[in-house]
Formats: structure tokens, C-alpha cells, sequence
């Protein structure tokens, strides 16, 4: 591919995963809040109640457990008297993590991670993981986004069981170009197959 | 006593602040709204540049530092006007901040009030409540651009209160050119605090309002603090039929908005825009400027500047082409008393300039030029306006020749000439506009000193 390949050490991005969980929960849960029962949401139960009432009883009703686990912590993370432990101190970490791409940027074209920190589980697998597991799978994905990068997924190889394992680009911001010519030569190269999952 | 007030204008812009609904006035209810107004999932606010200007020009007005970079945020609230449970207002770096606004007092002193800040928000829908146990909500409100001016509580009195607002809204509707018809559209909050907690009476519209609201709750404040009660820090609402504040709720379950910044509207770095942006010479400044730079006394400005800055620059035309004398003579008399009827007609002042030129130059005599511009200015025939303002300063006359003793009252007080008024009021009837009597009976009474 004629690509210079250097290890280069980002310390920072070990911060980028609990400043996502609390940037997206804080927003996630202003997003939701439109859903009372009234415009959106299910319209359902006892209407002469007041109307706060009413709209904790549906949403106590209707919302699934991961929804209202985000929405808690989302609406916990930007209270008043935590909003600056938390909420206003992920923004400032989200600082320092598009920062720390910038100075990767001023003497590289990308930054090349692998996707997921470990190969494809299966759902078998998935079920069994708790909700922190889960989230700490993104951690490799988190840190561009946070930071407003254009990121590209792709597969690189192959496990002994046959399962797929991802690479992933990560470009300055409006170069989008760069991520997909090194795509496109990359699929060139690369000779994809489809997992031969043991029966 | 201190008090501070939150003030909230709606902006004249065309279309809503996030999206391109209409602002004008909707022949049904729910019918000026689209999928952002209505807070619909997926649906994605723009910023309207014009708010924005509208924001900055009253920054500047108010002697606000205007930020260079701004930014909206998420207020959450759930309440049934607010389509998505979230306003988009200001929180951190608002339009403007640390202003000083100086007041102008009737009785001829100024004062200088702190302006905290002035941020840019949505207004919510409206709530109609209906007999029965339910309500109706209009959303065709929603999303209109607001501006909140907050004072620091410097304001003493609830009559000083009413004169700042006076003074603000005329400022503020000739800065934005807010149509005549939008004075309902500005709102006010008012923080009132007689010892050292402070209440809050929420939504009051409109000057006389507002000073009844602060002087009933500067009574009760007081009624309190005598009877060795303690005020309660609380948000109050005020009843406008009854002209009395009641309690809406306590302070200590103060709504937590819990403000982010609004991730779909980004950061708007406005420095260039707000450095292109020049603002009118505000009401308030051409009353000062016009009562120093002619050597006028403020009322006379004030009245002037109060009926039209139309009518404060056609003032400046005459003085500038026929000298002060002139000026004083025929636009702050018979051209102010008729201008309002100008107005109506659509007229213009051009004649009027022409013939003031005429008797400035010695071509018509006094009574001439005042037929001529009554006629002009009301479209009456030179014969109906002659008759006209003969018969009403005949009965002026005849009225002051029969009570001399007002004439020598006047020179004490200027009060004295509204016993003329009010006579010649009662014995016309309405066949005389109240500026024309004004005018016509200061006019009579000086030449009789």
C-alpha cells in the first residue's frame, strides 16, 4: 500500500470512554425527555392526575431498563451541584482528546487501532455480559467520535475460529478523503471472506 | 427596597427562531408549527441570523460586552407547553453581558442600572385552560425568538420600576423596529425584596401592571417584616383582575434545569457580525441630545421624541433650515398636535417644511402658516381649519379673560392651564383632538403673560 507504518503512544484516550458514557447520557436524557405520554410517547393511564404525576407514570411504565439506566445517570451527571464534576468535566476532556489527535495529525495521515478490543463474541456470549462490559467494548470507537473525527471499520484478519477481526482509520476532521482512498487501496490488498462458522 | 426586573421581548424577525414557521398571527390555533417546532424526534434546529441581530443590537443598547463567540443550551422542564421537555435558551456565554442602562428620569435626574445579562431562548407554546378539568395547548407560540434582559436590583421604587420599563420598551421597540401592535408581546418578571429575601412574581405584561404587582408586594413584604414575620424566599404569580400576587411556589423546590449545551445548534463565533452592526440613536439619547444641542427644556423633547422619532427629526429639519425660534414655534406646537392625524393619513411633512419656510421668510403671517398647516396635515379645507381654530381659541380666550387669575397661576405651575383644558374639553365635546386644545391653550395663555 506504500503506507509508513509508526507505533505512536496516546495516553489520553484512556479518559475518552467515561466522558462518552457521561456526554452521551447527560444528552440522551434531554433527548428522551419529549416522551411523557403527551405529543410523544404512549398515551395511556389516568388523565386527571396532575400533570407531573402522569408523566412519571408513564415513564416509569414504558421506558426499558437501559433507557431509564441512561436516562438516570444522564440526568444525575448534569444536576446541579454535579453538573461540573461531571458533565462540564467530560466537555474538558473531550478537549484534550481532540487535542491529542491534533498533534498525532501534524505528522501523520491517520491513526490505525484495531475496532473492538477483542475478537466478534457471540450472542451466546453478548447475554451474558453486563452492562459496564458492554459499554467498555466501545472503547476503542468512542475516542474519535468524542473527538468529531472521521473513523472507517474494516476487516483486517481472521481469528483461529474463523472470526472476523476489525481495523479501524481515524482521519483529521474534513478528511474523509484520506479515510476512504486508504480504504479503497486497503480492500484492494485485503481478500475478504465470509467466517466459516463451525456447525 | 430593591428590585430587579427579567424582561422578555419577542423579536420582530419573520420566521420562528429555529425553523421557518411564520411569527405573524395565525387565523387558528396549531396551524403556524412544523415538525421543530413541535419538537418531533429527529428534527433539527437552524439558528435564524435575524435573532441573532436582534440580539446584538439590544446588547449594544444596553451597553452589554457583546460575547464574541456564543452558544445555546438545553433547559429541561417538563410542562405541558414545552413540545420536547427542553427549552433551547442561553446559559453559558450569552449574547451580552455586564451593561449599564441609564434612566431618565420624569423628574429630571438619571440613574444608572446594572444590566446582567441579555441572552437569546425560544419562547414555549401557550396553555388554554378550558372550563372543565382540562386544557388546550396552542403550539403556534412555540419557537418564537425571545430576548430576557436581566437587571442587576437597582431600581428603588415600583414607580421607578414602571418608569425604567417605559423607557426600555420605547428604546427597545425603535432599536428593533418592533411594530406598535407587539407591546403586548413584552413580558416581565420582577424581583422585589423589602429586607433580605427576595420574591418573584412571575409573567406580568405591561407598565401598570408591573407597578401594581411591586407595590402590592412591597406592602405585603412590609406587612410581614412588622408583624416580626419572616419573607419567604418564593416565586409568586399576579392576578391582573384583582391587582394581588399569591404564592405559585416555595424557592426550596426550585425547578434543577439541568443546562447542556444544546449539541445540535454547534458554536457561533459572531465578532465580525456584531462589528457590522451599528444601532440607532436610542429615544432616550435623542431626548438628551435634542434638549442640549437646541437648548430645549427635556419635557418638551421628551414630548417630541414620545410621539414619533419621525416628528424629533422633522424638528431637527426646521431647526437646522429655519433656525431653533422656528422650530420650537411650529413642530413642538400645531406640527406636534396634528402629527398623529398625519400619520393616519399617511401624510408626509414635506409641506409643512415648505410653509414654515414661507412664514420664516416673511411671505405669510403667523395666522396664515397655522391655517396652512392644519390644513395640510388633516386634510381639512383651509376654510374648516380657519373656522376650526378660530372657534377654539376664541372659547379659550373668552374662558381665560373670564378667570385671569389663571394666567398668573401658569407662571407658578404648568398645571394651571389644565382647568382650561379640561373646561373646553367638556364644552366641545370631541370636536377638538386633546393635542390640539393643548397646544392651542398654551399658545393663548404665553401670549396673555
Amino acid at each position: 500500500m506504500g503506507v509508513e507504518i509508526e507505533r505512536v503512544s496516546m495516553p489520553e484516550l484512556k479518559y475518552a470512554m467515561p466522558a462518552y458514557y457521561v456526554l452521551a447520557a447527560s444528552e440522551a436524557s434531554t433527548n428522551l425527555a419529549r416522551y411523557v405520554g403527551m405529543r410523544y410517547g404512549k398515551q395511556d393511564g389516568d388523565l386527571t392526575q396532575g400533570f407531573d404525576e402522569y408523566f412519571t407514570s408513564i415513564r416509569s411504565r414504558y421506558f426499558g431498563e437501559e433507557v431509564k439506566r441512561r436516562v438516570l445517570l444522564g440526568t444525575y451527571t448534569r444536576m446541579a451541584g454535579f453538573r461540573d464534576r461531571y458533565y462540564a468535566k467530560a466537555l474538558q476532556v473531550r478537549m484534550l482528546i481532540i487535542d491529542a489527535y491534533r498533534k498525532q495529525f501534524r505528522t501523520h495521515d491517520a491513526v490505525l487501532t484495531p475496532t473492538m478490543p477483542f475478537v466478534s463474541p457471540r450472542f451466546e456470549d453478548i447475554s451474558e455480559m453486563s452492562p459496564i462490559e458492554t459499554y467498555k467494548a466501545d472503547c476503542l470507537t468512542v475516542p474519535p467520535n468524542l473527538a468529531g473525527a472521521p473513523h472507517l471499520s474494516c476487516p483486517c484478519g481472521y481469528d483461529e475460529n474463523c472470526m472476523p477481526i476489525g481495523m479501524q482509520f481515524v482521519t483529521d476532521h474534513w478528511r474523509e478523503d484520506l479515510l476512504l482512498n486508504m480504504a479503497e487501496d486497503w480492500g484492494k490488498s485485503f481478500d475478504v471472506r465470509r467466517p466459516e462458522v463451525p456447525i | 427596597m430593591k428590585i430587579g426586573l427579567e424582561v422578555h421581548v419577542q423579536l420582530p424577525t419573520k420566521s420562528k427562531m429555529f425553523c421557518s414557521c411564520p411569527t405573524t398571527d395565525a387565523s387558528a390555533p396549531n396551524t403556524h408549527v412544523c415538525p421543530t417546532c413541535l419538537g418531533m424526534p429527529g428534527s433539527r434546529p437552524v439558528l435564524n441570523r435575524e435573532a441573532l441581530v436582534c440580539g446584538i443590537k439590544l446588547a449594544k443598547m444596553l451597553g452589554c460586552k457583546v460575547a464574541d463567540t456564543v452558544w445555546f443550551s438545553r433547559k429541561t422542564y417538563f410542562y405541558p407547553d414545552m413540545s420536547k421537555s427542553v427549552q433551547i435558551t442561553q446559559y453559558d456565554h450569552p449574547v451580552g453581558e455586564g451593561g449599564a442602562y441609564v434612566l431618565h428620569k420624569e423628574d429630571g435626574s438619571a440613574k444608572e442600572v446594572r444590566i446582567t445579562r441579555i441572552h437569546l431562548e425560544e419562547d414555549p407554546g401557550k396553555t388554554k385552560r378550558t372550563g372543565d378539568m382540562s386544557s388546550l395547548i396552542d403550539y403556534n407560540r412555540s419557537g418564537i425568538p425571545l430576548a430576557e434582559i436581566v437587571t442587576e436590583p437597582d431600581l428603588a421604587t415600583p414607580k421607578e420600576a414602571r418608569e425604567f420599563l417605559a423607557q426600555l420598551i420605547a428604546d427597545i421597540k425603535h432599536i428593533i423596529d418592533l411594530p406598535e401592535s407587539g407591546e403586548r408581546s413584552i413580558r416581565c418578571d420582577c424581583n422585589i425584596s423589602v429586607g433580605k429575601e427576595r420574591c418573584e412574581v412571575k409573567n406580568v405584561t405591561g407598565l401598570k401592571n408591573a407597578e401594581t404587582a411591586l407595590t402590592y408586594e412591597m406592602r405585603r413584604q412590609l406587612k410581614v417584616l412588622k408583624a416580626g414575620g419572616k419573607i419567604e424566599r418564593e416565586t409568586r404569580n399576579f392576578d391582573e383582575t384583582r391587582g394581588i400576587t399569591y404564592t405559585a411556589r416555595k424557592k426550596e423546590f426550585e425547578a434543577d434545569y439541568g443546562y447542556i449545551d444544546e449539541p445540535d445548534l454547534g458554536i457561533f463565533r459572531i465578532k465580525a457580525l456584531s462589528d457590522s452592526i451599528r444601532i440607532k440613536e436610542s429615544p432616550a439619547k435623542m431626548i438628551l441630545r435634542l434638549s442640549s444641542q437646541y437648548g430645549i427644556d427635556a419635557k418638551m423633547a421628551r414630548q417630541l421624541v414620545s410621539t414619533s422619532t419621525d416628528l424629533a427629526s422633522f424638528f431637527e429639519s426646521v431647526a437646522s433650515e429655519y433656525g431653533r425660534e422656528n422650530a420650537v414655534k411650529w413642530v413642538a406646537g400645531p406640527v406636534s398636535a396634528n402629527w398623529r392625524a398625519m400619520e393616519e393619513r399617511g401624510g408626509k411633512a414635506d409641506g409643512v417644511l415648505l410653509t414654515i419656510g414661507m412664514f420664516a421668510e416673511g411671505k405669510i403671517t403667523d395666522t396664515e402658516a397655522g391655517i396652512e398647516i392644519k390644513s395640510a396635515m388633516t386634510g381639512m379645507s383651509a376654510e374648516q381649519a380657519q373656522r376650526s381654530s378660530e372657534g377654539l381659541e376664541k372659547m379659550i380666550s373668552d374662558y381665560l379673560d373670564g378667570n385671569p387669575a389663571i394666567v398668573d397661576d401658569y407662571r407658578k405651575n404648568e398645571k394651571a392651564a389644565n382647568r382650561v383644558i379640561g373646561y373646553v374639553m367638556k364644552q366641545t365635546g370631541g370636536q377638538y383632538s386633546s393635542r390640539d386644545i393643548v397646544a392651542a391653550t398654551r399658545k393663548i395663555i404665553e401670549s396673555k403673560m
